[in-house]
């Protein structure tokens, strides 16, 4: 914590009860944000609900170890992301794990290259005009973990070092899973994916 | 060391092209991108596409909570209080 955090940090002085005030106060602002993030993980409103719930009753129980000044959204989706995989994600069927998980960046090859100009207006014409309904089901279809990634990168707009905390994975891991997931994404839904070709050694 | 000055080919745009369009590049690789990106008909078409996915699947999962959901939070928090709990 720098000096400056330091000096606005309420904890020392304040009662348990402004405490849990606080609490309500500022963490209740991201419901939103909590529930948008567990249908994704849970994929159904009920489980989602419940999760919320008890990602709210966690953080409440572990609030002295919030940081004020730091990102109280960012801590709640970590609270919700480790209270899912720990308690919901057991009693749903885990999908397949393989080694293509490592850390690795990707090189695109493109088919593009080859087609008209017509056919590539024609993928964006496809995205222009997707009903969210299909959009949310492409995303269901895709592993927990890259669909995890790819909502904090996309609809959170969190950066790569902020997902990496959240998700308690190497940002090579975040990387590699937003690559994987969109590309699954786009093929779900435009059907004009792209290959991944070789591991690219220079990006770094 | 990198040179100040970077030139990107597709082979070098393509791979950063997620992290361009994330806002994760250093701002040397963001200028060699951006001059890319001016001069590639295709590397410019794969951003614009995957700009467009991104957005897409922002608008998609932009998901209120129901309204009973903020009753049963605070519900469960009262009780977690009246039970003498607090947060530590």
């Amino acid at each position: 914590m720098t000096a400056d955090e330091a000096a606005h940090d309420p904890r020392p002085t304040e009662t348990p009860v402004e405490r849990a005030d606080r609490f309500e106060r500022d963490a209740m602002e991201y419901l939103d944000q909590l529930y948008a993030a567990a249908m994704r993980m849970t994929r159904n409103p009920a489980d989602a609900e419940d999760l919320v719930q008890e990602t709210y009753a966690k953080a409440f129980s572990s609030f002295h170890q919030y940081r004020p000044g730091t990102n109280l959204k960012a801590w709640l989706h970590r609270i919700l992301t480790n209270t899912y995989i720990n308690d919901y994600r057991k009693k749903q069927r885990s999908p397949q794990q393989s080694n293509a998980d490592e850390i690795e960046d990707w090189q695109i090859m493109r088919a593009s290259e080859h087609e008209s100009v017509g056919l590539r207006s024609a993928e964006l014409e496809v995205l222009d005009h997707l009903p969210d309904s299909r959009v949310k089901q492409a995303l269901a279809d895709l592993r927990a973990d890259y669909r995890m990634v790819v909502y904090y990168a996309d609809v959170e707009g969190y950066s790569y070092k902020e997902i990496a905390e959240i998700m308690d994975t190497p940002i090579g891991t975040v990387m590699s899973r937003l690559h994987r997931g969109r590309a699954q994404l786009r093929e779900a839904l435009t059907g004009q994916g792209f290959e991944p070709a070789s591991v690219d050694q220079s990006g770094g | 060391m990198e040179t100040l000055f970077q030139q990107f080919g597709c082979e070098e745009a393509l791979p950063r092209l997620y992290r361009f369009i994330d806002e994760e590049l250093d701002e040397h690789e963001l200028e060699a991108m951006r001059d890319h990106l001016d001069g590639c008909d295709n590397c410019a078409y794969e951003h614009e596409v995957r700009t467009k996915l991104k957005s897409v699947i922002r608008e998609a999962c932009l998901d209120a909570a129901p309204p009973s959901l903020r009753a049963k939070v605070v519900d469960r928090l009262t009780e977690l209080r009246a039970g003498g709990a607090q947060p530590a």
